[in-house]
């Protein structure tokens, strides 16, 4: 465990650490840490924000970690959602920790699960700090309401969140997110039901769409979970 | 690819939606009212709920203004989850609900009425913002919400940049096309005051007809015409030739 002092990359800092993680992918030796307080690279935040550098049991823990660190900036959600810098320097700090074999760089595209250029959903749910961190921070005053979107490791959030993820309408709602969990986790267990992250009728992917023909007839705001449930055809009955 | 209102909600003239945005030393505060709910206006019932949301991307603000028979709206509510800079990308959505959540009418993505210092820089239907934010990149097409422009502020005068006839030229056709792209994707139902549908209108093409998703080849050419009709328009050749020439 290592104690840091918060810092964010500036526009130099960015393109530095996509680079190095560019080298990283193409199998070159990259070294990320003399980036990390660089001075032309970095800037120090306010406050001088102290934090530990730890394992993460989960996207839910993660996000209350970072919710901590962020937290002391004095900012709003909406300023820390925006600060890129702060969330890619973020993953540069924590890169060891994410990915200790650096061969697994070699597989698949790590650049948007560790850089942030802009707060686009489409990008920004990918990130493996801002994405559980996001879902986190709308859901903080409860956050096990949100449980199937954050049980996952942070390196493998897995179909649940990347479903919904990529629906910022849906995930900030409070009564919807309560009526996913409700209806995806196993309330003992912690763990999702069976086929919840399938493909298959009443899954995840089918829940998104189910959901965003609701937004033309209803307003679930405040409605609660159960009203929710309540409203799906059928194909989710194995789930309710 | 036709679009059907089966819900019955009733569609909420932009014009009905009274919002304006005042700003005093950072600090953003909404005032919204809806018109003509009462008599002889849309007759919604007494006990529908009145909503307000403000949107920025995923981030959003609610506020009820009231019920249809006793609307007290708000006035100078402070949007404390919003920063001041992004004001021009600020949007409201305004919803009637029925006691039990059914949505009786609505109106989506209204731009407020700005504070005069904010009106400056925006540009009607497409806003354009500097940004820290795009490494090397000259410019974005952000549509994680309304489309949004997002000029590199690291090329110097980021408004004249994008003023520039090579920019206007080389870059518009494609900022149309994956505008009227996202357009088609949004699926929502007809709704001929919709900016982008009259935007579309006015270049001759209704997105109502444009191919199904499921025809990728037709839905190109759609696009590859609305594209072309943007450029027969503004005379795009013409632009860069005389650029040239000056």
């Amino acid at each position: 465990m290592t104690t840091r002092t918060l810092r964010r990359f500036n526009r130099k800092g960015l393109e530095a650490f996509e680079q190095c993680i560019r080298g990283m992918t193409a199998g070159r030796l990259e070294n990320h840490l003399p980036l990390l307080e660089n001075e032309d690279l970095t800037e120090p935040t306010a406050n001088n924000c102290a934090f530990e550098v730890r394992d993460f049991r989960d996207r839910e823990d993660a996000g209350k970690h970072l919710d901590a660190i962020v937290g002391q900036l004095g900012k709003t959600d909406f300023e820390l959602r925006n600060d890129v810098g702060l969330w890619t320097w973020l993953a540069a700090v924590w890169l060891d920790v994410l990915i200790p074999d650096r061969t697994a760089m070699l597989r698949g595209d790590p650049i948007p699960r560790l850089v942030l250029y802009s707060n686009d959903f489409k990008t920004y749910y990918r990130h493996w700090l801002a994405g559980p961190w996001s879902i986190y921070s709308a859901h903080r005053e409860q956050p096990d309401r949100a449980r199937a979107l954050l049980y996952t490791p942070v390196t493998s959030p897995g179909e649940i969140a990347e479903q919904f993820g990529a629906n910022p309408t849906l995930i900030r709602r409070t009564s919807t997110v309560a009526a996913i969990t409700k209806l995806y986790m196993h309330p003992e267990t912690g763990r999702p039901k069976r086929g919840a992250a399938g493909k298959d009728k009443g899954g995840a992917r089918r829940l998104v769409k189910v959901l965003k023909q609701f937004d033309l007839t209803y307003d679930r705001e405040d409605m609660d979970a159960d009203a929710i449930i309540s409203l799906l055809p059928d194909e989710f009955d194995r789930f309710r | 690819m036709s679009r059907l209102n089966f819900t019955g909600r009733k569609k909420i003239p932009r014009k009905d939606v009274r919002a304006e945005i005042n700003s005093a030393g950072g600090r953003l505060e909404l005032t919204a009212k809806l018109n003509h709910t009462g008599d002889g206006g849309y007759e919604f019932p007494d006990d529908a709920q009145i909503i307000v949301e403000a949107r920025i991307g995923q981030t959003f603000m609610r506020f009820g203004l009231g019920t249809v028979a006793d609307q007290v709206g708000i006035q100078r509510e402070h949007l404390f989850e919003f920063d001041h800079s992004a004001v021009g990308a600020l949007k409201l959505d305004v919803r009637v609900v029925s006691p039990d959540g059914l949505l009786l009418g609505s109106a989506t993505g209204i731009p407020p009425v700005l504070p005069d210092e904010d009106k400056r820089d925006r540009i009607p239907l497409l806003p354009f913002h500097a940004s820290d934010e795009l490494g090397q990149r000259l410019w974005r097409l952000d549509l994680s919400a309304d489309p949004i422009v997002e000029i590199n502020r690291g090329v110097g005068d980021w408004n004249a940049f994008a003023r520039q006839e090579i920019f206007i030229a080389l870059i518009y056709p494609e900022l149309i096309r994956a505008i009227a792209q996202w357009e088609l994707d949004q699926k929502r139902e007809p709704d001929e005051d919709a900016p982008w549908t009259r935007f579309l209108h006015e270049l001759g093409h209704d997105p109502a007809d444009a191919p199904d998703e499921d025809d990728e080849i037709e839905r190109e050419r759609w696009l590859d015409a609305v594209t072309a009709s943007f450029a027969v328009r503004h005379e795009l050749l013409k632009k860069l030739e005389l650029e040239e020439e000056g």
